[in-house]
């Protein structure tokens, strides 16, 4: 009995040992984002007050957005990748590659126009332990899934609202503001809409796949002091478009669809660091 | 058993064995699709993930003409590529299921199967699959008007479908779920692929069956020659100058300014038409659309991609005069002094009975049988319903 007892205690412990690794390797991570301007708490529905170099007020009708590479940063500096959890409506992993649609609408009130009930304000997976001080992303679907058949892959990449087809791939944000007073309203253009994709984009006519596109337009976001477990990353979009009059449409799309002589769209890179450095994403307190 | 007859036992089985996995291999394998090509056009090139089968065809020719597919249930792909107009629908631009007016007209869809990219000037859409997806899901312009809150009824009604329940899963043998966006895309695009035709005056003159009139004659000549130099941008076999084909060579397609607008004289075309530029930002591409396929020609007007030249004889002027001027309005300009116009776009000296000749053999481009060929045709309309 002694010797069967001191034998499965043995056991257990090889058991143990064997799965230490896995358990005490990883840790959860949740990275959470909420929409704000300015320190106001923004929601559909819900007038945004001061918005651009007029200081307007506008409503959100939409605003959703896909991030991927995700990376959290330790104290030493180094970069170790978040490997996304299960599949599900807002993450997916393929072929490696993880991205989550951050979808901070509810599909009510000014967000009713081709919004969505659900909402999804984490990118949830795990690292391996450790104490992190920092984190990075890309704001966008790399390229090698953002270019593939909408209908037929999983969610979220096939949602709708998110294609930017006539470009063969996604749009990596779907940030839109338009006039509280409507087709009454005082703003010259209606709505300011901020689309962020790749632009300028060849295809292959013999095998019918895009090999290129000239501009990318995918923001690389690092922000050097921000604790998941304590903190949240604020979407600003009053940062967003500090650099611009969002009541005129001085050219091309209103707002900005990423097109370099879109004058709406360089206060729009600017803010995103696709020139300099970004000042949409900020950490704050959860 | 003895060993002799175990192995006539063992030999009978393997033979019956070898004949019900032919006969299943037999039943189960699609027979080849037959193309039905013109005299002089090369094989087509299809994607791989997407192999022509006639019960495909059959059901994208179904889908194709069909209302249902829209989010409002009003507008089919055939309601602005009508069969008769060598599916274009002879509006100057094309008008959504919602009423929304597209910037563009409506292309033709004969022989799209050759097209390096398509719609008017979009380098990235190069299959017939993906550009689909700008039809049905676009919210701006809004054409077939399906959304993420539609989607799945609109998915629904063909689903629900008996006809298209029992076709689906012969076209997509061996599919867990026959009936999805993936293979009502797939199905409309082998359809499309297959609309390949060319009976013209033209190709009969080719082949020997018939002589063009003098006039035909002429035209032929202008147009092939040096003089009005049509034939460098509309040289092909199917009359443009951006075609595909199994083992075409590799080159960059082709776009072209022709001076259409000059926007107080800075090269400017009016938003959002300002060609392949309103997607590369490139000064080089302002105004830069695809050279369309001249085959039926004569009954897909109004021209141009935005519809600003009503007739053939305009477009010929246009050409003639390498440019076009608009004296006033918002779109006022001298298009011949477009900066960023084709060198190839040149004033060309034509008198008047050229001009008529051009006409006269752009004409004779006109594929009578392909605007009626049943296998072509809307199947609604036969039950008298109307299927757009």
């Amino acid at each position: 009995m002694k010797h069967l007892g001191r034998s499965s205690a043995l056991a257990l412990g090889i058991a143990l040992v064997a799965a230490a690794p896995a358990a005490a390797k990883d840790q959860k991570v949740d990275i959470r984002f909420t929409a704000v301007a300015g320190d106001q708490p923004v929601a559909c529905g819900t007038p945004i007050e001061g918005l651009g170099t007029t200081a307007q007020p506008a409503q959100l009708q939409d605003l959703r957005f896909f991030v991927s590479e995700v990376k959290l940063i330790t104290r030493a500096g180094k970069a170790v990748p978040v490997k996304l959890g299960a599949n599900s409506t807002y993450r997916v992993t393929r072929g490696g590659i993880g991205v989550t649609l951050i979808d901070l609408e509810n599909g009510t009130g000014s967000c009713a126009v081709d919004g969505t009930p659900g909402m999804n304000a984490v990118v949830r997976g795990t690292a391996p332990a450790g104490r992190y001080v920092g984190a990075r992303w890309t704001v966008g679907v790399p390229f090698a899934l953002n270019h593939t058949d909408a209908p037929a892959t999983p969610a979220p990449l096939n949602s709708a609202a998110m294609a930017w087809s006539w470009q063969g791939g996604r749009k990596f944000t779907k940030i839109e503001l338009t006039d509280p007073g409507g087709a009454a309203g005082t703003w010259k253009a209606k709505t300011f809409f901020v689309h962020l994709g790749s632009a300028g984009c060849t295809g292959n006519p013999a095998t019918g796949q895009t090999v290129s596109c000239t501009a990318p337009n995918r923001p690389a976001i690092r922000l050097k002091k921000f604790n998941p477990a304590k903190q949240q990353v604020a979407v600003d979009v009053k940062a967003m478009v500090a650099g611009s009059d969002v009541t005129v449409n001085g050219g091309n799309a209103p707002g900005c669809m990423s097109a370099p002589t879109d004058p709406e769209c360089a206060g729009v890179f600017a803010a995103f660091g696709l020139k300099g450095t970004q000042t949409v994403f900020k950490a704050i307190g959860r | 058993m003895s060993s002799a007859r175990r192995r006539l036992l063992v030999l009978a089985t393997i033979v019956l064995a070898a004949v019900v996995v032919q006969t299943m291999a037999s039943a189960s394998a699609p027979r080849e699709y037959k193309w039905e090509l013109p005299q002089g056009f090369p094989r087509p090139n299809v994607p791989k993930g997407n192999p022509m089968s006639d019960a495909k065809v059959a059901v994208g020719r179904r889908l194709f003409y069909d209302v249902r597919l829209s989010g409002n249930g009003t507008q089919s792909c055939g309601s602005c590529h009508r069969q008769e107009l060598a599916f274009t629908d002879g509006k100057a631009q094309a008008v959504g299921s919602t009423g929304q007016v597209h910037p563009r007209g409506a292309q033709s869809l004969i022989n799209v199967v050759y097209n390096s990219t398509l719609t008017w000037a979009n380098p990235a859409l190069v299959s017939l699959e993906r550009q689909m997806e700008v039809p049905l899901f676009s919210a701006d312009p809004v054409e077939m008007g399906v959304t993420d809150a539609n989607r799945d009824e609109v998915l629904r009604r063909i689903t629900k479908d008996r006809w298209y329940k029992a076709r689906f899963a012969k076209a997509f043998p061996g599919s867990k779920r026959p009936i999805s966006w993936t293979t009502i895309i797939r199905s409309i695009a082998a359809f499309q692929r297959s609309l390949v035709s060319a009976d013209s005056r033209y190709d009969r003159y080719l082949q020997g069956k018939v002589k063009l009139t003098p006039a035909e004659q002429r035209g032929m000549e202008l147009f092939m020659g040096e003089r009005a130099e049509c034939h460098h941008c509309h040289g092909s076999f199917i009359f443009n100058d951006q075609v595909t084909y199994k083992g075409s060579p590799k080159e960059r397609p082709l776009f072209h300014n022709t001076g259409l607008y000059n926007l107080g004289g800075t090269g400017a075309f009016p938003e959002p038409n300002r060609g392949v530029f309103e997607l590369s930002s490139d000064p080089k591409d302002m105004g830069a659309f695809k050279a369309p396929s001249l085959r039926n020609v004569a009954v897909t007007a109004p021209y141009m991609h935005d519809g600003s030249v009503p007739t053939l004889e305009a477009a010929v002027e246009h050409y003639a005069g390498g440019g076009r001027v608009i004296a006033d309005g918002p779109n006022a300009g001298d298009g011949r002094a477009n900066p960023y116009k084709d060198p190839l776009i040149s004033q060309i000296e034509l008198g008047p009975g050229d001009k008529a000749d051009l006409v006269a053999f752009l004409k004779a481009l006109t594929d009578r049988k392909v605007l009626t060929d049943k296998r072509f045709s809307d199947p609604f309309a036969t039950r008298g319903t109307g299927g757009r």
